[in-house]
């Protein structure tokens, strides 16, 4: 009954919103295995050896999904803050304070039990994560500065500060590699490898997932949620209804900042239980094009948080079985879905004269669509 | 003690000299209505190609020219991708900058089989210029200056930037200017570039700008997109810079600072600097307006 | 008779679903001032915009002077010696007067201001329209910027000038100064279309009309052999709705006073700021604030809502008011796309965005609308959707909204339905004691603006206190008991309709007031 209403809800703008993400993101996958066929590779097997990769056996599977549960987060930060009206570019370093903070507090209290230890090492990591946004928020709010220049600088100040802690007060003197300490038993998430195999995939992903599920009820169905799109889509709007959008601005990138706080679990609690120099290795950055192919919705958040997972993965083997081209090339990918992302109103313009209702197949949708509204599901 | 002074001094003209290229690149784009978060791209991929050129040729006038080219050419890329897609400024820029983090690794692994960095290059391949290019820097900001205020294209550039409706119905198409101006700051932030792989560095290294392409940006902020105001935010995030290069090893007070947490000093000194005054009231208009 | 100096042949466009011109055809002959009318929507705008090359024609044809054209942009009709000032000023502030007039024809890559203010002299046909050029546009009045606009097409000498609405933003006296301006440009040979839907003025100064409606052309005519009801016709495709009459107000109204405001002052000195500014509004009466654009009226609502920082005080009921909205306040604003509509969200969601507490799963609407919760914990209530659909979907039919489906976007609708749901929102979803209407008629074609001038009557004599805020003088006279006129943020004359004294409204009184003529 339920699907059959969401059929019946289908209307033209929908069908062309679609097809211009998904003509976009075929733009972009042309794009870069031209780049690999310009650089003499067989574009096939590039795209071959990404799949095989990402997908080709339970191990693998289990090293996409571990790529991909800090990209969830990281990408829902991004995303919940995108529909404040914020672009929270600065994730990235949320993640690395966020992550330090969790280890420093496994390394201070090693013998916590699990109980408390799992969500007070979460609750440091959302609040050092949020004090990091905290900083380009008031910059928003207070000096008009973009956001996205304020989120930038804060990254630098992340690596260099990051780098100090890990180096120098939290470091293992009797590792060779620049790491910390080890955290308390108790910190661990437990691996899930009747799901992920040898992988390092961790417990972690239920947690995202959880998050997940709590953001698409929060967004879709309170108040708050309802509040926080309006100031992203018409701030002045609301601020004439009694809303203010300063508060609700503020209070999103904390939001953000919190999520991308805690992205870092997955690899620190979950896996190495320690923290290296660099180990956000760039989720918070990835975490814009997940947020941007999702349509900024949790659930799509999930699933291209998962798709790039799946890449990451399968480009490292790139590394490995191509002569010429590297791992970087997730990073091209990354880089062109969000720039079809960012070209969608002209697809969207492009597709809605295609299939105007004076053309031939704007005519044909319509009458397909008005069909299954009045015999429900086709 | 003079000694030490004088040559902090040099090191702050040498650093600033990049900055000071970039920022007047993004000062042009910006005034144009053009929001370009994509500097930082734009440097690096001018100092990777300019270093590309300057070892496979060992020239570096070369590699200079190749520099600014390239820089142009992105310009033109991001200015024309941004402005015929309609797309957000920001969102392109990042985009921009997403793209040539990876694909600078690729060309560098398939042209010189390392996906870090191009070759060392000898010193008939670097450009021994010491502080001419601060001095063609400085000399550049006056002529900006001059420019935006007195000629036809600062007219047509700063019209695009506030009111582009208005050039439209005088018969010129702002789209056109956009571009074009973006063109002009893809040059100049190449020409930082080069400072950075040709004359700074003896070729490219992964990574190597550093961040100098928001610091740009941060300096026209602070400058509130003014040419003059923005080279003394410049000179004074090159001096945090060079003050930074500094103490690098250094103790102060017998306390020996570590190098990571130095490092920082120039973004905090941005930020600081950032937080003293109200940024909006003097961005152009129609920035980061589609056409 | 000469050749035509413009022709449409068959000229179309349309927008999506909506159809802006259907198949337009038309000649105008040189030499002569045009009107150009219609209501809202009707599509002369557009008309106008495919002649000046704006807008591309999906089918269809011009031809000036005899010969078929076509325009890849506006800098073609430029150079076919046309000129158009736009309804929304198309000039940079921050630039001074000169520099605007010498944009897109600087004459080499210098710029040589002298040589371009001698230029310009010589060929103004009035001293009288000399100006300081070095100002800055932003300091100019709109009625100066108006001038700046018509001298950039003196100084490229357009022998085609097109002015969308020039009138809108102007007091009475203006408009005489502007037709008789037009007029001396028209006696030197040029083609002049004004575009407008004031009857009065048209019939006062043009030579000939022609009436637009729902995209299609109407009617063409010689003014002198017209008489006004005719083109009334023309315009609304049927007979006019009967005037609105107020009653005059019954005594014990008078004594429950809402609002006051006491020597309000806010914003920078300059365009747009508040000086000192006083008064009251009484439950049951209509306030109406007359004034050009920019004399300080945004700032009011703003300063009434909270929303900008202000000196003097504002008192509800006698009491101090709080920052920020009461709940009991209807608002309808002046820019609706951006400050009372989300414009990409669908017709059911604005139709409850600010009054949706009552949809909340544990309320009954009747508590809610009396009592605004703003408590935390209503924040994270879950929203009942299929209640909120129905309730709006009453409201909705109540106020004779025309629209597809709940679903559809609200740019979809046209600009009086859209006016509608938020006379709508803010009527049904509250229980209104006060009403500030922010110009809520622009942009509404004719029906509409009859229905909601209704409405606000209606409240009135409901005891509902209205402040009016309006530009249409037209639109103040007929529906105000007291109009208060703002003039460079103070308030410089008030006019009570029903005083016997020399306060009355008179319409010469009131516009010199609007200008600060005394």
């Amino acid at each position: 009954m339920k699907f059959r209403s969401v059929v019946q809800s289908i209307r033209a703008g929908d069908v062309i919103k679609g097809l211009s993400l998904g003509s976009g993101m075929l733009l972009a996958l042309f794009a870069v295995l031209g780049l690999a066929l310009l650089l003499g590779e067989n574009a096939f097997e590039v795209a071959r050896i990404i799949w095989l990769g990402a997908w080709g056996s339970s191990t693998a599977m289990g090293y996409s999904l571990y790529y991909a549960t800090p990209l969830i987060l990281t990408g829902l930060s991004v995303a919940w803050a995108m529909r404040v009206g914020l672009f929270n570019i600065g994730a990235e370093g949320q993640m690395t304070m966020g992550g330090i903070a969790m280890v420093a507090l496994g390394i201070l209290w090693k013998d916590l039990h699990p109980v408390l230890a799992w969500p007070l090492a979460l609750l440091v990591g959302a609040v050092v994560g949020a004090i990091w946004a905290a900083v380009p928020a008031w910059f928003k709010v207070r000096r008009g500065t973009h956001e996205v220049l304020v989120c930038i600088l804060m990254n630098f100040v992340a690596y260099g500060v990051g780098g100090y802690l890990i180096l120098h007060v939290l470091r293992n003197p009797e590792s060779q590699n620049p790491e910390t300490l080890e955290i308390g038993s108790g910190f661990h998430w437990p691996p899930l490898s009747w799901v992920g195999g040898q992988s390092p995939l961790n417990a972690t992903l239920l947690l995202a997932i959880v998050v997940i599920v709590v953001f698409a009820w929060l967004g879709a169905r309170t108040r708050f949620g309802l509040h926080q799109r309006w100031v992203g889509g018409a701030s002045e709007f609301a601020a004439r209804s009694g809303i203010s959008p300063q508060l609700h601005q503020v209070t999103a990138m904390l939001i953000s900042g919190a999520l991308a706080g805690i992205a870092g679990s997955s690899i620190l609690l979950g896996y190495l239980h320690k923290a290296r120099e660099g180990f956000a290795g760039g989720a918070g950055f990835i975490g814009i094009a997940v947020a941007l192919l999702g349509g900024l919705r949790p659930w799509g958040v999930l699933a291209a948080a998962i798709l790039f997972g799946g890449l990451q993965k399968g480009a490292i083997d790139l590394d490995l079985d191509t002569e010429k081209i590297s791992r970087d090339l997730a990073t091209v990918m990354q880089a062109m879905v969000v720039a079809a992302v960012a070209a969608l109103p002209i697809l969207n313009e492009f597709w809605s004269k295609r299939l105007d209702p004076s053309t031939t197949w704007g005519r044909r949708l319509h009458r397909y669509l008005d069909r299954i509204r009045q015999v429900g599901a086709p | 003690m003079m000694d030490w002074f004088i040559a902090y001094v040099e090191s702050v003209m040498r650093l600033a000299a990049p900055l000071m290229f970039a920022a007047m690149g993004g000062l042009i784009s910006e005034r144009a209505g053009l929001a370009n978060i994509a500097l930082e791209g734009k440097l690096l991929v001018s100092a990777f190609f300019a270093a590309a050129v300057a070892a496979w040729t060992g020239s570096a006038e070369l590699g200079l020219f190749a520099g600014i080219l390239s820089g142009a050419l992105s310009g033109w890329i991001f200015g024309a991708s941004t402005v015929w897609l309609k797309a957000d400024h920001i969102v392109m820029g990042t985009a921009f900058n997403l793209l040539v983090v990876g694909v600078i690794p690729t060309l560098g692994k398939a042209w010189f089989g390392s996906s870090g960095s191009t070759p060392a290059l000898g010193s008939e391949a670097r450009i021994q210029a010491g502080i001419g290019f601060f001095v063609a820097g400085v000399f550049l900001v006056f002529v900006l200056s001059e420019a935006l205020r007195r000629t036809r294209w600062g007219l047509r550039v700063h019209s695009a930037g506030e009111s582009p409706d208005a050039l439209l119905v005088q018969g010129v198409n702002p789209r056109r200017v956009r571009i074009g101006a973006a063109c002009v700051a893809g040059a100049l932030a190449g020409a930082g570039g080069v400072v950075l792989s040709l004359v700074q560095g003896s070729g490219y290294v992964r990574d190597m700008a550093g961040g100098r392409g928001y610091l740009a940006l941060a300096a026209i902020i602070f400058g509130a997109w003014k040419p003059f105001p923005t080279l003394i935010a410049c000179l004074i995030f090159a001096a945090a810079d060079s003050a930074q290069m500094l103490l690098q090893g250094k103790s102060i007070f017998d306390v020996s600072v570590p190098a990571s947490l130095i490092q920082t000093l120039p973004f905090l000194a941005t930020l600081a600097i950032l937080a003293l005054r109200r940024a909006r009231v003097s961005a152009p208009r129609a920035i980061n307006q589609a056409l | 008779m000469n050749p035509p100096i413009v022709a449409f042949q068959n000229v179309s466009k349309r927008y999506g679903n909506c159809v802006s011109l259907s198949q337009v055809s038309a000649t105008f002959a040189p030499g002569q001032l045009h009107a150009i009318l219609g209501e809202n929507g009707a599509g002369k705008s557009t008309l106008m915009k495919v002649l000046f090359g704006l807008v591309r024609p999906d089918e269809g044809s011009i031809s000036i002077q005899g010969s078929t054209r076509s325009w890849r942009s506006p800098a073609d009709a430029i150079a076919a010696g046309l000129g158009m000032v736009q309804q929304h000023f198309t000039l940079v502030p921050s630039l001074s007067v000169i520099d605007n007039i010498m944009l897109g024809r600087e004459g080499g890559w210098r710029l040589n201001r002298a040589a371009a203010i001698a230029e310009l002299e010589a060929k103004l046909p009035d001293a009288s329209l000399r100006m300081n050029w070095d100002r800055r546009v932003e300091e100019l009045s709109v009625g100066e910027q108006q001038r700046v606009e018509i001298l950039k097409l003196i100084a490229r000498d357009s022998k085609i000038m097109v002015l969308d609405e020039p009138t809108a933003v102007l007091v009475p006296q203006e408009i005489e100064a502007l037709f008789t301006l037009l007029k001396k440009l028209r006696d030197q040979g040029r083609s002049i279309f004004v575009i407008t839907h004031k009857l009065s003025e048209v019939f006062r100064h043009c030579d000939t009309w022609t009436v637009l409606r729902l995209g299609q052309l109407v009617q063409q005519g010689e003014i002198r052999d017209t008489s006004l009801d005719v083109v009334v016709r023309a315009m609304m495709g049927g007979e006019p709705p009967p005037p609105i009459r107020l009653n005059p107000p019954r005594a014990e109204m008078k004594l429950s006073e809402l609002l006051e405001v006491r020597s309000l002052t806010s914003g920078k000195i300059g365009r747009g700021a508040l000086l000192d500014v006083s008064l009251k509004v009484h439950g049951g009466e209509i306030v109406g604030i007359a004034g050009v654009d920019g004399a300080g009226q945004s700032l009011l609502v703003d300063s009434l809502l909270g929303l900008h920082e202000f000196h003097g005080e504002i008192l509800w009921m006698q009491q101090a008011l709080r920052a920020g909205r009461r709940a009991d306040w209807a608002l309808m604003s002046e820019d609706r796309h951006r400050q009372a509509l989300w414009i990409e969200e669908s017709v059911q969601m604005n139709a409850g965005l600010g009054v949706e507490v009552q949809f909340c799963s544990f309320s009954n609407s009747k508590t809610r609308k009396t009592s605004f919760r703003t408590d935390l914990l209503s924040h994270f209530e879950v929203l009942d959707f299929e209640r909120w659909g129905q309730d709006v979907a009453r409201w909705l039919k109540e106020f004779d909204v025309r629209f597809p489906h709940l679903g559809e976007r609200v740019s979809r609708l046209s600009g009086g339905n859209q006016q509608k749901l938020i006379f709508a929102r803010e009527l049904m979803g509250r229980d209104v004691r006060f009403v500030v209407a922010h110009q809520p008629t622009r942009g509404v074609d004719l029906g509409a603006i009859h229905q909601i001038h209704q409405r606000l009557v209606e409240l009135r004599d409901r005891g509902v206190g209205v402040l009016l805020i309006s530009s249409e003088l037209d639109e103040l006279m007929a529906l105000s008991d007291r109009i208060i006129v703002l003039e460079s943020g103070k308030v410089t004359a008030q006019f009570d309709r029903w005083s016997e004294s020399s306060r009355q409204f008179d319409r010469a009184q009131i516009g010199r007031a609007m200008i600060g003529a005394t």
